[in-house]
């Protein structure tokens, strides 16, 4: 099961420091 | 690093990344420096697939070049039959060639791509390399 984050910031800043990607999903709930 | 942003909610990094559709998947690096994007609905395999490419072609941007090879050869043997198998070969001849400086890996590449997909967007991209020796 994936965990998602909703901070871009926080999630750049994570990857930085596990030296991975970042996957960012832009959606629409509607 | 997985983040997810809703556009009811987060109308703002719609607008800072300019997304015009959804869904877009974007990659971005330890930096918040953007890499790739695709947009449109995929089934879940071929979705997989293609953001394993989508990261091999980052770890390319990166010069992780042993990365970069590690997520085209898992594209390629792992999703076989997928749509993204063409572009995962011609990128794995690429991060070959960066690591190693010898181009018989972009050769092998179009050779490869002319033997299992003729005709394809990424063997006619690749075709150049034929005419690189053996």
């Amino acid at each position: 099961m994936i965990s998602w984050g909703d901070s871009i910031e926080q999630g750049a800043k994570k990857s930085k420091e596990e030296k991975k990607l970042v996957l960012v999903d832009f959606y629409n709930p509607q | 690093m997985p983040v997810r942003v809703n556009k009811e909610k987060q109308i703002d990094l719609f607008k800072k990344y300019t997304i015009t559709w959804t869904p877009t998947i974007v990659i971005l690096d330890g930096e918040g420096k953007e890499h790739f994007r695709f947009t449109g609905f995929l089934p879940p395999s071929e979705l997989c697939a293609a953001i394993i490419l989508e990261g091999a072609k980052t770890e390319l941007d990166l010069h992780n070049y042993d990365l970069a090879i590690k997520c085209c050869n898992e594209v390629i043997g792992k999703y076989k039959g997928s749509v993204f198998v063409p572009e995962a070969i011609f990128y794995l001849s690429v991060a070959k060639y960066l690591s190693t400086h010898d181009a018989k890996n972009l050769r092998a590449g179009y050779d490869r791509l002319t033997k299992e997909f003729p005709g394809a967007e990424w063997t006619l991209k690749a075709a150049p390399y034929r005419l690189i020796d053996k």
